[in-house]
């Protein structure tokens, strides 16, 4: 008996809540320890799907982004190579906002069903240079999981990145 | 005692079963930055019985990603309709996302509409990438480059050649599975005709 007790705590262990973790860079740009770190969102996949033109023209990340390129160009000594590098931000902040960039529209509305659930957090993160991005996490579970626990995944996800920049 | 094992096998029942979610699909990026310049439908190989689903998606990555570079592309994204979240980026994250029981037990469901036909006369059920063409802000795009120099995606096409017998390779007499398999033995020459499987819209 307590043998089956033992292999049902173990399988419960197994199966309680198995989560993935996906992580993108939106504009594939090099972070370093010096990167600022903004959280927009964090919440289910859907609500972000459903959302995401408001979340991504949202004060806060065009604040973030102007806030950090401000201090990246207040730290460098050659503000004009901010303007040179590749960052299509700089150009957009420049016209008045990323509202040209929107990003996500529900399709087709063609459903599908997954058991799994699906999470979003997502982060401005704008580097020494003055490139933004976004940092995207997604969360896959096959058990419901709270706000907070997105967020704290997040965060973790986030932190990571960062230690593996600065090494 | 029989309480405490109902309880653990009630427990399991709740965790296992889970409730279906509803997720409204699939998405479309839309950007007036990013235009698709080209979309192209992508074979991984013929060879079904030998070679597994993450590694034929590996063919098949790196076939759009060299057939990208001759086009001087640098980033892609795949068609909403495979159910690829954007967040999705590189190579392991899609096949973990896509086939989560690959490396090892999992008790996540499969996800994507990524298929290969076993029929070579269906030409639908293969996979599709669409081009976008430039990285964008408010999504994730994969980067040519980044494919190329995979080292998953190269060796699970190594696995994939390890796996297919010379035997079955040659005795299939179709000439389109002979340039697929030729491509899979990494015979460079054949790098162009296995471009032939790029079927353009």
């Amino acid at each position: 008996m307590k043998k089956i007790i033992l292999v049902c705590l173990i399988a419960i262990n197994i199966y309680a809540n198995e989560i993935q973790v996906f992580t993108t860079n939106t504009m594939h740009i090099k972070l370093d320890p010096e990167t600022k770190v903004t959280e927009v969102y964090n919440g289910t996949l859907e609500d972000f799907y459903k959302n995401s033109k408001e979340i991504i023209e949202s004060k806060t990340v065009t604040s973030a982004i102007a806030n950090g390129m401000h201090s990246a160009a207040m730290t460098s000594h050659s503000t004009g190579n901010l303007y040179n590098g590749s960052s299509i931000d700089v150009n957009q902040v420049a016209a008045g906002g990323i509202g040209a960039l929107a990003g996500y529209a529900l399709g087709s509305g063609i459903t599908w069903i997954i058991s799994d659930n699906e999470y979003i957090s997502v982060s401005v993160v704008v580097n020494s240079k003055g490139e933004s991005s976004l940092i995207q996490t997604l969360i896959v579970a096959n058990n419901s999981i709270s706000n907070s626990e997105v967020k704290e995944l997040g965060e973790k996800e986030l932190k990571n990145l960062l230690e593996k920049a600065s090494l | 005692m029989r309480n405490i094992f109902l309880f653990s096998l009630v427990t399991i029942a709740i965790f296992t079963t889970g409730c279906s979610t509803k997720v409204p699909g699939p998405m479309i990026f839309s950007s007036e930055n990013n235009t698709v310049v080209e979309t192209v439908k992508i074979r991984g190989s013929y060879n079904w019985d030998n070679v597994t689903p993450v590694q034929n998606l590996a063919i098949a990555m790196k076939k759009a990603a060299l057939h990208f570079k001759s086009q001087n592309i640098e980033y892609f994204t795949f068609d909403p309709y495979l159910q690829v979240p954007p967040m999705i980026t590189n190579f392991k994250d899609l096949s973990n996302y896509c086939y989560p029981s690959n490396e090892h037990s999992s008790s996540l469901e499969d996800k994507c509409k990524i298929s290969f036909a076993r029929d070579t006369s269906f030409k639908n059920d293969i996979v599709v990438v669409v081009d976008s063409s430039k990285k964008s802000f408010a999504f994730g795009t994969w980067s040519v480059k980044q494919v190329l120099n995979d080292p998953l995606i190269t060796k699970s096409i190594e696995e994939a050649k390890n796996s297919v017998k010379t035997d079955i390779y040659f005795s299939d007499r179709d000439p389109d599975d002979y340039n697929a398999l030729s491509y899979l033995r990494g015979k460079e020459a054949k790098e162009v005709k296995a471009n032939q499987y790029i079927q353009k819209f």
